[in-house]
């Protein structure tokens, strides 16, 4: 069914290091569910350029390629190239066989493939069914993005409030207007408290009814992309959600109904394998 | 809006992803696992700096073969 000339010898790139080196290793990238396909085979360029192939068992199969190690690297441009790689199999898994279990990263089974075979024996019942769970959803990844500006200028014109403690300022002496600057950022503080947490319960309840899922992600930068956010735009909230593939579109429009808000943008990304909502294996 | 997975934002998140989520297998034969992150954690310090990665050309090819993906009929649907 694949090439099984294939050698061992073509993780080429890969370190040497002895506490690296695996016997008979398999680089698994997912796992899917080989009857949605009458396809038996795949053939993809997996990281460092290695042969990709299924190993089936009982309806299931895991994509995988052989290596000699694991995958580690101080060379931030080879980590870059392996994990486009490994998502681009992935990818490439997905659109023969349908949504996949995608595994983590520098998941490399020992033992060659009557090792990854048996494995899959193992959990075969928990496989399929997750796989059955997952068949049709697909990932997708909100961040809501604010420029708090335009509400600033607004609430400072509308905010009773502010307007009084501006008013004030304005016939205060030095030591009194100090303390009326600190009221106001103060007043100013909380109304922007206000408007995110505002935002992001918005956000949740505008794509709430059309997932299966969401989880709501560790709010922070994500690996320092600055290349697309302006300065002035603070992350608000990041979601992970589950959604049927036909909800795609339902999901978008309802995306662009958040956009048309003052400030806000929101990164919309995926499909994705179900990274965030697939079960470990093995686990108790 | 449609969702994006080619931009640049979109691919730091997915490294990102790549990295932290995904199913981690545990079993005697895995060399690489959730409890043992090391590789992980050494990988993620690498990109922690990254910045621009539009400058390379595989992201031009990456695209390209999305691209391509997308326009395979899903065969279970």
């Amino acid at each position: 069914m694949t090439d099984r000339s294939r050698s061992l010898n073509d993780a080429r790139t890969t370190a040497t290091d002895d506490e690296r080196s695996v016997r008979q290793g398999r680089y698994l990238y997912c796992v899917v569910e080989t009857t949605t396909s009458d396809t038996e085979t795949l053939s993809a360029a997996g990281i460092d350029g290695n042969s990709v192939y299924l190993i089936e068992a009982d309806g299931i199969g895991a994509v995988v390629h052989d290596c000699e190690a694991v995958y580690d690297a101080d060379d931030l441009e080879q980590v870059k190239q392996w994990v486009i790689a490994h998502q681009q199999v992935v990818d490439t898994a997905s659109d023969v066989f349908g949504t996949p279990l995608p595994m983590r990263f520098d998941t490399v089974l020992e033992g060659g493939e009557e090792s990854v075979e048996r494995w899959l024996s193992d959990h075969r019942e928990v496989i399929r069914d997750e796989l059955r769970s997952f068949a049709g959803t697909w990932e997708y990844r909100i961040t809501l993005m604010w420029d708090p500006s335009p509400f600033e200028s607004r609430i400072t014109e509308q905010d009773s409030r502010l307007q009084e403690l501006q008013q004030r300022q304005r016939q205060a002496g030095a030591g009194k207007r100090f303390l009326l600057e600190k009221q106001y950022d103060k007043r100013l503080q909380e109304l922007k408290q206000g408007q995110r947490a505002e935002l992001a319960e918005r956000l949740t309840e505008t794509v709430t009814p059309v997932v299966n899922d969401l989880a709501e992600q560790e709010s922070r930068h994500a690996l320092s992309d600055d290349t697309h956010a302006s300065a002035a735009q603070e992350q608000i909230l990041r979601v992970a959600v589950l959604a049927d593939e036909d909800a795609e579109t339902t999901l978008g429009e309802r995306l662009d109904t958040i956009v048309e808000q003052d400030g806000v943008a929101v990164r919309f990304t995926g499909p994705w394998p179900p990274y965030t909502f697939a079960p470990d294996i093995g686990s108790e | 809006m449609e969702p994006t997975k080619n931009e640049t934002h979109a691919i730091v998140e997915f490294i990102d992803v790549l990295l932290r989520e995904g199913v981690v297998v545990q079993a005697d034969v895995v060399v690489t696992v959730a409890d043992v992150p090391l590789v992980g954690i050494s990988l993620r310090a690498a990109i922690a700096g990254m910045t621009v990665m539009t400058d390379y050309g595989m992201f031009e090819d990456w695209d390209a073969a999305h691209r391509h993906g997308e326009a395979v009929p899903n065969p279970d649907r």
